[in-house]
């Protein structure tokens, strides 16, 4: 390594000094501007136990940064910061402007159909309906590689949502019991997890099924019953129980969403 | 340098966030979420970030601020501190590739507090400068070498306690004995 010639004798660098430089400093890159570590750096050279304790400290960052480096992510966890995202910040998921009109004036609807309350204060940090519309909206482009896992049995996937955040005892529609899965994915809205578990129907049909905790909704829906919106070709209906609130969506005809409720 | 491109700054950053989040937070899925969360927030606000080359901090001060936000909540019943260290243990499951030694030294990192977790959680990405570190933590540049020089002298006492660090030191002798020569 090439250093400056700076002498160690000549500064009031010690050994207990020059271990507090080498650890915080070095990282195995000398940097020649800095006179206190070329300083340091050259005690140990003269001095065998701070060459040692240095050939020590190198090692232990070489582990240490290896090991760190060795963390994989999980393999969904990609696909579900851009399924996260709203469309119109990914590239190959932009949206027209008028859309984003769209799915304002569909935020509207449903607060109007939820809620009852057009003007209502929204706690920063919760869900809300026109966002997870959007979601939904945008997995058109995105199914399936927006999944995290794929499996046709729903028990796989409530196993492998309870080991990825998501929520594994969600209800469902009878209509539902015991079809085909395609997969599911837990993504981030706002900061709160929303379970996403996707069905083949019979006849080829594949509905995307929402779970989410209640208390995180910005405009939960109603307790019991479904409330109906189409947006853009796609149906939805929204509704909740005391713990959860669901959406159901598919990208077609309301009626027939009805007929799965 | 332009405006940040959400997907690019996703494909480059998006590990190196995981992997400081699980520093924190020693858990495969609140690290998942954390790093989801800076990624939401940068879709929120992200506009107001004019160049590329500052979006990389602000999205590991975002992660770590909500890591921050989190534990101040207490939002969960048990604190992870709290689990006896059989537990703890369980918890840390990361993905790891590779050998068996480094799954030992991240449960060793795992077993530091909070803040020497932070600090060497940064400083072994490499791709931080001490800038970028003092920015992200909120703390002075001087506070930054202190405390990774505190950290490391920690986790050398529990590599030594556990036995780790013999395996190390056999090696450093052997290259340390090769440079000499």
């Amino acid at each position: 390594m090439l250093m400056p010639p700076i002498d160690s004798r000549k500064t009031d660098m010690d050994g207990e000094k020059a271990k507090i430089i080498l650890s915080s400093r070095y990282g195995g890159q000398a940097d020649v501007s800095d006179e206190e570590l070329c300083a340091a750096l050259e005690l140990a050279r003269r001095n065998a136990e701070l060459g040692q304790w240095l050939a020590e400290e190198e090692a232990l960052d070489n582990l240490m940064g290896q090991a760190i480096a060795s963390i994989q992510p999980p393999a969904h966890l990609k696909s579900a910061i851009l399924a996260s995202a709203p469309a119109a910040i990914v590239p190959g998921r932009t949206r027209m402007r008028r859309e984003v009109y769209g799915f304002l004036a569909l935020a509207a609807a449903v607060t109007v159909l939820i809620g009852g309350v057009v003007h209502r204060f929204t706690e920063p940090g919760l869900i809300e309906a026109s966002v997870l519309t959007a979601r939904i909206e945008a997995l058109k482009k995105e199914l399936p590689g927006a999944l995290g896992e794929t499996n046709p049995d729903v028990r796989h996937l409530r196993e492998w949502l309870a080991g990825h955040g998501g929520v594994p005892d969600f209800d469902l529609p009878s209509s539902l019991a015991g079809k085909d899965t395609v997969g599911c994915q837990v993504f981030s809205v706002n900061g709160n997890k929303v379970t996403l578990v996707c069905f083949h129907l019979d006849d080829k049909r594949v509905v995307h099924y929402l779970v989410m905790d209640r208390k995180r909704m910005a405009n939960p829906p109603p307790l019991g019953h479904p409330v109906f919106l189409q947006e853009n070709g796609t149906s939805f209906a929204m509704w909740s129980d005391q713990e959860h609130s669901y959406v159901l969506a598919e990208f077609g005809d309301e009626n027939r969403l009805g007929q799965l409720l | 340098m332009g405006k940040p491109d959400f997907q690019a700054l996703v494909d480059l950053h998006y590990e190196d966030l995981y992997r400081f989040a699980f520093s924190l937070a020693r858990n495969p899925s609140d690290a998942s979420d954390l790093t989801q969360h800076a990624f939401a927030v940068f879709a929120q606000k992200g506009d107001q970030i004019r160049e590329a080359a500052r979006a990389k901090s602000w999205l590991f001060t975002t992660l770590y601020r909500e890591f921050l936000r989190q534990k101040n909540r207490e939002q969960r019943s048990v604190p992870l501190d709290a689990l006896p260290p059989e537990a703890v243990e369980t918890a840390v499951e990361p993905e790891i590739e590779g050998e068996s030694d480094k799954r030992e030294v991240l449960a060793l990192l795992a077993s530091l507090d909070e803040e020497q977790r932070a600090i060497l959680g940064l400083f072994y990405l490499k791709q931080n400068s001490y800038k970028e570190i003092a920015q992200i933590l909120g703390i002075p540049m001087g506070t930054v070498m202190s405390r990774i020089s505190r950290a490391k002298e920690a986790l050398r006492k529990k590599m030594e306690a556990s036995g780790v660090w013999e395996g190390i030191k056999t090696g450093a002798d052997a290259s340390h004995r090769q440079q000499k020569d």
